[in-house]
């Protein structure tokens, strides 16, 4: 009420004021009237509560307009009926009537939208603001894109650094490591030794956990730990925006032919799971190659006049892959290292094998280590493919190809026998078959 | 004019067909209230009747049966019942009535009193004049009961008579012992002994005073009178309710049954008017332009203003809260 008044006040305009002020004066001087015929308590009341017809109410108004005591009964009796007190809230209630239709005009009401004009034009402002500021900073970072990617590449880098617990850690781990990368082959072993170093060269998760069979395998060589900072030089002269170096299109190109065959193969990781079809699909094929492998790995062992036995032993080389790695150079095979590595991790690693000279350490070999056939893995050892489950207590029953032995096999056996081609090791219902 | 005749006679209801809507109302009320204390629509009929045509048909001839029907719809059932069974002598009823309502009478007398001791003399009255100390040629008590409606409330309507009563009082006081206390109840019986006004316009006097100096100043202050007289009666009613009652703008709202942001507007709106027909009645009386008009008028404020304005800021806002007439 206090502020309404002064609201009327401070509100009024200088003529508003004028008359305020001439109307206060001549009330206090003007007479006080009264009219015959005043209002009864009832019809006071009745006027006060506001409970009387239009014309009645309207004759009553005209009267107390004139006859001060009546008029000021009346106001008395509005004010202690509390009349005061419905007529504020009222407007909450003629709003809660109110149609839909009625809201809505009153949302579009000129006394509304000069305040949604003057909200939408700061709106608007802001949004301009916001506008600019955005790609003056979007220019700036743009400036300073060389700057911000250096640690993009170092990060990615780190990413492909094994910690330094895992390069220095344990044993297991770095023999897992070379596994990962084109190293100095393993020594030939023999017999349960050569099983179990299959099975650290497929599972280099396993290997990871060491097993005491992983500590007889040599360190490795840190060739990682030399090459990366070769590689970390490149990373920060080279901006990400610049052209891809022809040596690393090649690399690339290598790479997406691996991973292509690695693909294909799915032979390796979770994807063995999801492709054993078409492991089984391109079974024959990889029985081909076995075959080539095994009379290459004759030639070669024959040529360099190293036992057969080491021989045997090693991957099948790929010789033109070899001359590749060796046109390449060292920092070829650094790249390869770098992204075979990468690419290596969790998944099958392609036959790596060196020349029997030690310069020819680059002419790596990468041949599929293990296979599968009739839903089993087989790892290579040597010309034979060895079944996963093949433990060294196992008693070896040999049987040869064509023979009667080998007819009176399991179907699914002799089909193994058959995709696998030369010598396998299967278990078959808990027994071990060596098929030649 | 003679068409417009003819059609509101045939509009308007005949006695009889009143009759059959006030008997149907009464049988509406009776069904409404929640105890009906044993009476019946014959009984009711009389009393509905003579409030019909008090509140409807007196001021409407022609009042339509809805509009009939709709007063008698908003009458408030249970206490007309209350009140019309204590006519009859139900004593359960007066006692009900008194229970009901005796601290409402009780707290009208004590505003309309000075005293604890006048204020239980005025209540002790009010109860007695309720019940009535004279009979009727039928035997029933004639006490002030008669005249509820049931309009308005009866809370409402028993405050309104302590408050008379207790003019009634003060005004036999009043013409017994001269007194000379300033009160409202002193101007209300002055100026009741006096219709014309003048013992309240002499207290008034200084202002007038002040402006009859001033030739323009009575001239602007006679037309500002004839101005406000020509106002329509709720704007007129909304000027007295503020500036001679001293109301604020939520209770002069109040009693218009409008909210005070509407009451503002009205204000605002009557300034104007005022003004233009207090210029209108300058140029037309003394012949002189608008702009002479105007400037009159507002040298004529301006004055007023500059020996009102250290009584403005002496008072702050009480002054402003309050109404000049009271201020």
């Amino acid at each position: 009420m206090l502020n309404a008044d002064k609201t009327l006040t401070s509100g009024m305009t200088s003529n508003d004021k004028q008359i305020d002020v001439l109307m206060r004066r001549y009330a206090k001087a003007a007479p006080r009237t009264s009219v015959s015929g005043h209002l009864d308590a009832d019809e006071l009341s009745a006027f006060a509560e506001g409970s009387l017809p239009p014309a009645t109410r309207a004759g009553y108004v005209s009267h107390l307009a004139d006859c001060d005591d009546c008029r000021k009964q009346a106001s008395a009796l509005a004010i202690s009926s509390g009349a005061v007190v419905r007529t504020e809230e009222s407007p909450s209630t003629v709003v809660s009537g109110r149609s839909f239709w009625q809201i809505l005009a009153g949302l579009f009401a000129l006394p509304v939208l000069r305040y949604a004009a003057f909200a939408a034009v700061l709106l608007m402002v802001a949004g301009v603001a916001f506008v600019a500021l955005r790609q003056s900073r979007q220019s700036r970072n743009r400036s300073g894109m060389i700057a911000a990617n250096e640690p993009v590449n170092q990060q990615r880098e780190s990413a492909i650094k094994p910690p330094a617990e895992l390069q220095e850690g344990s044993r297991g781990n770095k023999q897992a490591d070379t596994d990962t990368r084109p190293a100095p082959s393993p020594p030939p072993s023999a017999g349960n030794d050569q099983i179990a170093k299959a099975e650290t060269t497929t599972k280099p998760a396993e290997a990871v956990a060491g097993t005491g069979l992983m500590k007889e395998a040599p360190p490795a060589a840190p060739i990682t730990a030399e090459k990366k900072p070769a590689q970390g030089e490149v990373a920060q002269t080279a901006p990400s925006y610049a052209p891809v170096p022809p040596g690393d299109v090649v690399t690339q190109k290598k790479q997406e032919d691996y991973r292509e065959a690695q693909t294909r193969s799915g032979i390796s990781g979770p994807r063995q799971q999801q492709q054993k079809l078409d492991a089984d699909k391109f079974g024959q094929e990889r029985e081909r190659d076995a075959t080539k492998d095994v009379a290459r790995t004759d030639d070669l062992a024959r040529k360099s006049g190293a036992p057969a036995s080491v021989a045997a032993n090693q991957p099948p080389p790929s010789p033109r892959r070899a001359m590749d790695e060796k046109a390449k150079g060292p920092m070829r095979n650094m790249e390869n290292n770098s992204i075979n590595r990468n690419e290596n991790l969790g998944r099958v690693e392609a036959p790596k094998t060196t020349s029997t000279g030690g310069s020819d350490r680059a002419a790596t070999e990468e041949a599929p280590q293990t296979r599968s056939a009739g839903g089993r893995k087989f790892r290579r050892q040597g010309a034979a493919w060895v079944d996963q489950k093949f433990k060294a207590s196992m008693t070896l029953k040999s049987v040869s190809r064509g023979s009667d032995a080998f007819d009176d096999l399991d179907s699914g056996l002799r089909s193994i026998a058959q995709q696998l081609g030369g010598e396998v090791i299967v278990v078959w219902k808990g027994k071990a078959y060596l098929i030649k | 004019m003679r068409g417009f005749s003819s059609a509101k006679r045939i509009l308007s209801l005949t006695p009889k067909q009143i009759d059959e809507l006030i008997l149907a109302g009464a049988d509406r009320l009776l069904a409404r209230a929640t105890n009906a204390r044993l009476l019946t629509a014959q009984t009711l009929t009389k009393r509905l009747r003579r409030v019909t045509e008090k509140y409807v048909l007196r001021h409407d001839p022609a009042a339509a049966a809805a509009t009939i029907n709709g007063f008698l719809d908003g009458l408030h059932a249970d206490e007309l019942c209350l009140v019309m069974a204590c006519e009859q002598g139900d004593q359960t009823a007066w006692s009900e009535l008194f229970e009901g309502y005796a601290a409402t009478v009780r707290s009208a007398a004590r505003v309309s009193s000075s005293s604890e001791s006048m204020a239980d003399d005025l209540a002790q009255s009010i109860w007695a004049e309720l019940h009535g100390l004279k009979a009727r040629e039928d035997g029933t008590a004639a006490g002030k009961l008669a005249y509820y409606s049931g309009a308005g409330s009866l809370g409402g309507w028993l405050r309104a008579v302590v408050g008379q009563l207790a003019i009634d009082q003060h005004r036999k006081q009043a013409k017994v012992v001269q007194t000379e206390e300033d009160s409202e109840l002193d101007r209300l019986v002055l100026s009741e002994a006096e219709p014309d006004g003048a013992h309240a316009f002499q207290t008034a006097a200084s202002p007038e005073d002040l402006l009859a100096g001033n030739m323009a100043a009575a001239d602007v202050e006679k037309a500002l009178g004839q101005a406000i007289a020509e106002l329509a009666d709720e704007d007129r009613l909304l000027m007295k309710l503020y500036y001679f009652e001293g109301l604020r703008l939520r209770e002069a709202g109040a009693v218009l049954g409008v909210h005070e942001a509407t009451a503002s507007r009205r204000l605002t709106r009557i300034h104007g008017e005022v003004r233009q027909r207090v210029e209108a009645i300058l140029m037309k009386e003394h012949g002189w332009t608008k702009s002479e008009a105007s400037r009159s008028l507002a040298e004529v404020a301006e004055h007023l203003q500059t020996e009102v304005e250290p009584m403005l800021t002496g008072k702050a806002d009480a002054t402003l809260r309050s109404s000049p007439a009271s201020g």
